[in-house]
């Protein structure tokens, strides 16, 4: 069961997506903020990363960075699930790992699965 | 591992007092859509459906108003590609994709094909956005059972081509009248041309027509009012 480290402040929205992905087949890690983010992949490397991009104290931008400098981190598929799609330019995220960008306005629930399932491919 | 101190990015997103406002409503109205969409999942009755339904169309409203304030906010500053576009099928997309929410007040949205086509040139998101913001108003000011309109004209001398969007409902009073056409150019405010409405929307649109280098417009009529975009013809227009 591949592993997905929903990185997520509200405690609502996070439970909400947890449960989409769970029901998708997925093994669910929770991380409110970028610091436990990186608590938790030290943990257990996720397959996938899922995070928001405006989160508590910091951004998602501070976390990717963090990914890139590590050999083991660099290469997990990252995707943003966030407001800002509408400012956020992908190609220039691809070099940070970024894979996708969900904009949480308009998604439907399942896209979450979706976006997951196609960047493990 | 590590998470360095402090947001070296921040300046990537120019956030202002204004976007940030609209960010912060985003959050709770995208969460609320989030929800209902999960609920729609489960096993309903009509009349819960319906209700949620309407939690999801009311969330989108807002959700796009929100949208257009940031949109609004980084004009000055971003760079909006123009180009020459098929106003019919921007005319078609929003029917389409604005139908679901006309049909649960009640009320149709359609367009009037065109004989002959033309294009306009136009940054696709910013003339969406206009027409979607005046068939959302049109939605609410036009009377149960009725049919608002998407209309083309193209105006030959001038090059321009006007979009606009036709509602029927009650007559603007002069009163209402003069201070709508004020709207148009100026700031929100809070006297209110239409009941419920601060003209923030209208101001929006203004915003990005002349981002586009059109201006917005309404007419009144004896049973409701048309607003429209006026944008210049395509070139391309006298090769169709």
């Amino acid at each position: 069961m591949s592993r997905v480290l929903l990185v997520e402040d509200d405690a609502w929205l996070a439970t909400l997506q947890a449960e989409v992905l769970q029901a998708g087949g997925f093994e669910v890690v929770l991380a409110p903020h970028a610091t436990s983010a990186v608590v938790k992949i030290d943990e257990q490397l996720p397959d996938v990363i899922v995070a928001d991009m405006l989160l508590t104290g910091t951004t998602a931008l501070t976390l990717l960075h963090e990914l890139q400098s590590h050999s083991d981190t660099k290469n997990i598929p990252v995707i943003l699930c966030t407001n800002l799609a509408d400012a956020i330019n992908l190609d220039e995220l691809r070099p940070y790992g970024v894979r996708r960008v969900i904009d949480k306005t308009t998604m439907h629930p399942d896209d979450l699965v979706a976006a997951v399932r196609s960047v493990l491919e | 591992m590590q998470v360095r101190g402090g947001n070296e990015h921040a300046d990537i997103f120019a956030i202002t007092p204004v976007t940030a406002a609209a960010h912060e409503l985003k959050s709770p109205l995208s969460l609320l859509r989030q929800l209902a969409l999960r609920l729609s999942t489960g096993d309903l009755t009509s009349e819960q459906q319906r209700l949620v339904d309407q939690m999801t169309l009311t969330s989108e409203r807002a959700l796009r108003l929100t949208t257009d304030v940031t949109k609004a906010a980084r004009l000055e500053d971003a760079l909006f590609e123009v180009e020459p576009l098929n106003p019919e099928q921007i005319c078609r997309d929003i029917v389409h994709e604005l139908t679901p929410l006309f049909e649960a007040h009640g009320r149709q949205l359609a367009f009037t094909k065109r004989i002959h086509p033309l294009l306009l040139v136009a940054n696709r998101d910013l003339l969406r956005r206009i027409l979607t913001n005046f068939s959302d108003n049109a939605l609410h000011y036009t009377e149960p059972g009725t049919v608002v309109h998407l209309q083309i004209q193209a105006f030959r001398k001038s090059g321009m081509v006007r979009i606009g969007v036709r509602d029927f409902g009650p007559a603007l009073s002069s009163d209402m009248w003069q201070s709508l056409r004020k709207k148009i150019s100026s700031a929100p405010q809070s006297v209110h041309a239409r009941p419920q409405s601060s003209g923030l929307g209208l101001y929006l649109a203004s915003q990005f027509a002349e981002a586009m280098n059109g201006k917005v417009g309404v007419t009144r009529h004896r049973d409701g009012a048309t607003f429209y975009v006026e944008l210049q013809a395509s070139q391309q227009l006298s090769l169709l």
